[in-house]
């Protein structure tokens, strides 16, 4: 089944076109949604939520982005409004940073544990642009057409978010700041 | 954009490990039809066509037991009572002719 097919099938309410998109996106999706909230029942209900949405305002779709990102920007900003009713703070800091200054200091062996650490230390917003970089694979251009962000402003998360991390390892993971 | 190699396997690694039991499973995806596509018959019908698991050896026994008493001979199971009645000055007595054995 095509793109276009599936689109077709579920502007026309058919079962097998929806069952074949859940299928196809539910496992990477509920993924993605895990890694940004953290939380199994919440993901669960965020992807869950996403799908009604997709059904309920498919004839809405424009074609104009691909199925796919359209689906994952409503996830994305169902997990927002999810973390926002958790109250996180997720105000952007997003000074310019100094590229030059960070990782080349870094010592070269990364310890996982460390770096696992300071991703769950990590603000979500930074999370959020990881896990689509890193575990969803997209490019920055993809990423920035899903959040409807500048590719710099990608960049420059991802920027930040590495160098937290560097430096959250460059700490040993510990509390202290 | 090479600085973020220094990064990437382990990133990776550590987000597939996060995810490795998380799974879209055809409960959720019930769920998901049921509040969308599904009409009432085909609520029913998903319902109808659950997978059931049943437990096999509760099961066998249950069924043993059922085919046991269904070909087992009617009134087996039932104690036939012989009375004799006898008359004794001018009193009826009832006489059980069956014994049964109990420990004292």
């Amino acid at each position: 089944m095509t793109e276009n097919q599936m689109i077709d099938g579920l502007i026309n309410g058919q079962e097998d076109a929806f069952r074949h998109m859940m299928l196809l996106y539910g496992n990477k999706l509920l993924g993605t949604c895990y890694l940004i909230l953290r939380d199994r029942g919440e993901a669960e209900d965020v992807v869950q939520e996403t799908f009604v949405r997709v059904f309920k305002s498919i004839k809405s779709f424009n074609r104009k982005s691909s199925l796919y990102t359209w689906i994952y920007r409503i996830a994305i900003n169902l997990s927002r409004d999810t973390l926002r009713k958790r109250s996180y703070d997720l105000s952007l800091n997003e000074e310019l940073i100094d590229d030059s200054d960070s990782l080349n200091q870094l010592e070269q062996k990364l310890h996982l544990e460390e770096l696992k650490i300071g991703l769950e230390r990590l603000n979500p917003i930074y999370r959020e642009v990881l896990v689509l970089f890193y575990y969803q694979d997209l490019s920055i251009a993809q990423i920035s057409e899903l959040l409807k962000e500048k590719e710099g402003t990608i960049k420059s998360r991802l920027s930040r978010a590495r160098r937290i991390l560097g430096e959250e390892m460059k700490r040993g993971g510990s509390e202290d700041e | 954009m090479n600085r973020e190699d220094i990064f990437k396997d382990d990133i990776k690694k550590i987000f597939d490990e996060e995810v490795s039991e998380m799974e879209f499973t055809d409960k959720m995806m019930d769920s998901i039809l049921d509040k969308t596509t599904r009409s009432r018959y085909g609520r029913i019908r998903s319902i109808l066509n659950y997978e059931l698991q049943i437990p096999l050896i509760p099961a066998a026994v249950a069924v043993a037991a059922l085919l046991a008493v269904s070909i087992m001979p009617e009134g087996i199971l039932e104690k036939h009572y012989r009375f004799t009645t006898i008359e004794i000055a001018g009193s009826q007595v009832m006489i059980q002719e069956d014994k049964e054995v109990t420990r004292k």
